[in-house]
């Protein structure tokens, strides 16, 4: 092996970090690169038919360096700002032991870290520190949070460019950190995000018009063309997360695969004003209208029933395997705060995505069902 | 070429040259009436003009020849002297300056004499793209003749003969040191591996690997970023700590493929698939980013 003291060989450009230099959109070559130029040197396809995909890939529009996949409502980006950015917070957080039980993400890189270059396990550690002491213990809700991934997202996957410090030092430190990043696990998350969207888009390219037409139904939903979502090898604890319209999916989560990475990502976009503007409201009105308290997760179980029956139908249409809606499957139904939920939703919500009712009547029935407890 | 010394001040932006015009790293426009006798006939043709007695390499492999000459050491020296004491735009750090005041001062004076010479005739001229530039370092190297080098820059020479009892008596020898210590981290790795990365470089960008050896000149200084190369190939590498072992070897591959006849057919095409698209590479020089990934696995059996 061309080896370096017993480390992995690391070619001249990661090496000094070339596609960290500024001024031009290397992540974008880089990426072309990995995805055409590569397989061409393994001797999978042709130099010319390599050139002419990286040409095409970096003559194409700006704004999309880092699209994936894509379908009438839907773009998956593989950010590698917003997955260092996830992976350096989930590093961090395990570190410190955040996060347990049912919460708890194992980060299995952190065992790798000692396979670094001296310099490098130092650099990476420095980063790992400023987000154990700055950032780990933050909700993916902070506004700092939120603010810095609004513009970790306008990078456009550009790691040449100026960072913001929306936290101060965290400029610092994602700086420092991407390089290394590139190099030891951007690949494989990449790799990950990329199965995830693909095994994804197949069947929502099918479906998607038809989700379209139910939530329209449900909630009176405006949707938008091709919502961007990205999808990173990490994120929050379980599949995924929403915040100020804008979702990350979490494609390494085993809980989070085929189906259920389907059925979920129809889940988070139900967090978003486009998908249900006023619903929540409107189930608000119901309850008041009868002068009941209504339960703190009711509007999420019924996203999660929803994308679950949504997805068993999918199932059928497909002729897969029966589905179990994932909160299901995860045991809601034994969950304090939750149990009590199942069953008036399974009876009353589940039939108006049907189109059996409407979403004034199933609020109404649940909000009489929850007056009777 | 490539980059790795420390710079003083701000460094330039990554050269970008438009495809079609003059392309980096070689000398495509600088040489144009030679580049196409040098496609077309052996190397010896620009190279080795009669009455040029080409140094011996002090080691070779079966693609490469070796050199640890002082006046090419020395003129880099000069040249990167210069351009630090200037504190010219991407600058890079010359330790051996801190030494010049513990010099005696007759040689202190001519040393001072020939920096200021590479000052008003050098220092602002490209060692890569300035033809005549270019061929002032293959004379030192011994591949021209003395009437192929420009009148203008025979003050150069001068400055780099009169300077050369300065140098060998205070740097020339712990530059030859590290300029052996270099290749003997990289021969061994050159001999072992050439025979199989060699053939895939070519075969990587279209084109194919020269006949002749390549000359290499191993040095102390070379550009701003360390290495580069002239058309035939004709590599200048520096043995700074960055590019030693399997680095160097990396580096000696990827300094060679910007031989015209290795990376000539790669520029085309990407030139041709872009214009198909009514495109241009927003980079400026994605050919450069293709030739650094290797051709071959690093994972590759050693």
């Amino acid at each position: 092996m061309l080896s370096q003291a017993g480390h992995e060989f690391v070619p001249y450009a990661e090496h000094f970090r070339m596609y960290s230099r500024a001024g031009v959109p290397r992540m974008r070559i880089r990426n072309a690169l990995t995805r055409y130029w590569r397989p061409f040197l393994h001797g999978e396809t042709g130099r010319q038919e390599a050139i002419e995909l990286i040409a095409s890939e970096l003559a194409g529009e700006q704004g999309s360096a880092t699209r994936v996949e894509m379908s009438d409502y839907f773009e998956l980006h593989s950010d590698p700002w917003i997955n260092l950015h996830h992976f350096l917070y989930q590093w961090a957080r395990a570190d410190e032991g955040l996060g347990t039980g049912r919460q708890l993400v194992t980060v299995p890189e952190r065992s790798s870290l000692n396979q670094l270059a001296a310099a490098e396990r130092a650099e990476w550690s420095e980063a790992v520190a400023f987000y154990r002491n700055s950032v780990a213990a933050r909700s993916h809700f902070d506004d700092d949070l939120l603010e810095l991934k609004q513009e970790l997202l306008a990078l456009d996957g550009d790691t040449g460019v100026a960072l913001p410090d929306t936290i101060e030092g965290i400029q610092a430190a994602l700086t420092v950190a991407m390089p290394i990043y590139l190099t030891h696990w951007w690949p494989e998350h990449d790799g990950a995000n990329r199965r995830w969207s693909a095994s994804v888009m197949q069947p929502l390219r099918r479906h998607e018009a038809r989700y379209v037409e139910i939530t329209t139904r449900l909630y009176g939903s405006r949707w938008p063309q091709a919502r961007r979502i990205d999808v990173s090898a990490y994120a929050n604890a379980r599949a995924g997360y929403t915040a100020i319209g804008h979702t990350v999916m979490f494609s390494t989560d085993p809980g989070n695969q085929g189906l259920y990475a389907f059925e979920m990502l129809l889940h988070e976009v139900q967090h978003t004003r486009d998908v249900a503007p006023t619903a929540r409201q409107e189930l608000a009105h119901a309850f008041e209208a009868v002068a009941v308290e209504q339960p703190g997760n009711l509007w999420h179980a019924l996203i999660f029933a929803t994308a679950g029956a949504f997805a068993q139908w999918v199932a059928l249409d497909e002729a897969l395997p029966a589905h179990t809606p994932y909160w299901i499957r995860e045991g809601f139904e034994d969950l304090q705060g939750w149990s009590e939920l199942l069953p008036p939703v399974l009876e009353h919500w589940v039939p108006a995505v049907r189109g059996e009712s409407t979403t004034p009547e199933a609020f109404a029935a649940l909000a009489l069902r929850f007056e009777s407890h | 070429m490539v980059g790795s010394r420390r710079l003083l001040g701000p460094p330039d932006p990554w050269r970008r040259t438009p495809l079609g015009e003059v392309r980096g790293w070689v000398l495509i426009a600088a040489v144009s009436l030679f580049a196409v006798a040098t496609w077309a006939a052996p190397v010896e043709s620009l190279a080795m003009p009669l009455g040029v007695a080409v140094p011996e390499p002090i080691a070779s492999s079966e693609l490469f020849d070796f050199h640890n000459i002082d006046r090419v050491n020395l003129h880099h020296l000069l040249y990167q002297w210069a351009r630090a004491e200037a504190a010219s735009p991407g600058a890079i750090e010359v330790p051996e300056r801190d030494d010049l005041d513990g010099l005696p001062d007759e040689q202190r004076e001519i040393w001072n004499s020939a920096v200021r010479t590479y000052s008003d005739l050098a220092m602002e001229r490209d060692l890569l793209f300035d033809e005549e530039l270019v061929r002032l370092r293959d004379h030192l190297a011994g591949i021209r003749s003395l009437h192929e080098v420009a009148a203008s820059d025979r003050p150069l020479l001068e400055a780099v003969d009169s300077a050369l009892p300065v140098y060998s008596a205070h740097w020339w020898a712990r530059h030859e040191r590290a300029n052996r210590s270099w290749l003997d981290g990289v021969l061994p790795l050159a001999r072992r591996h050439e025979a199989a990365i060699a053939p895939r470089v070519a075969a990587a960008y279209g084109g194919s690997w020269p006949e002749e050896r390549i000359h290499v000149d191993i040095t102390a200084y070379a550009n701003r970023v360390g290495a580069y190369t002239t058309s035939a190939p004709h590599v200048t590498l520096s043995s700074e700590a960055d590019n030693q072992g399997a680095l160097g070897l990396e580096l000696l591959f990827h300094e060679s493929s910007h031989g015209d006849i290795m990376e000539r057919p790669l520029l085309q095409m990407i030139d041709t698939a872009f214009a198909a698209l009514q495109a241009s590479d927003p980079g400026r020089d994605l050919w450069h980013m293709v030739i650094f990934v290797p051709p071959v696995r690093s994972r590759a059996t050693c």
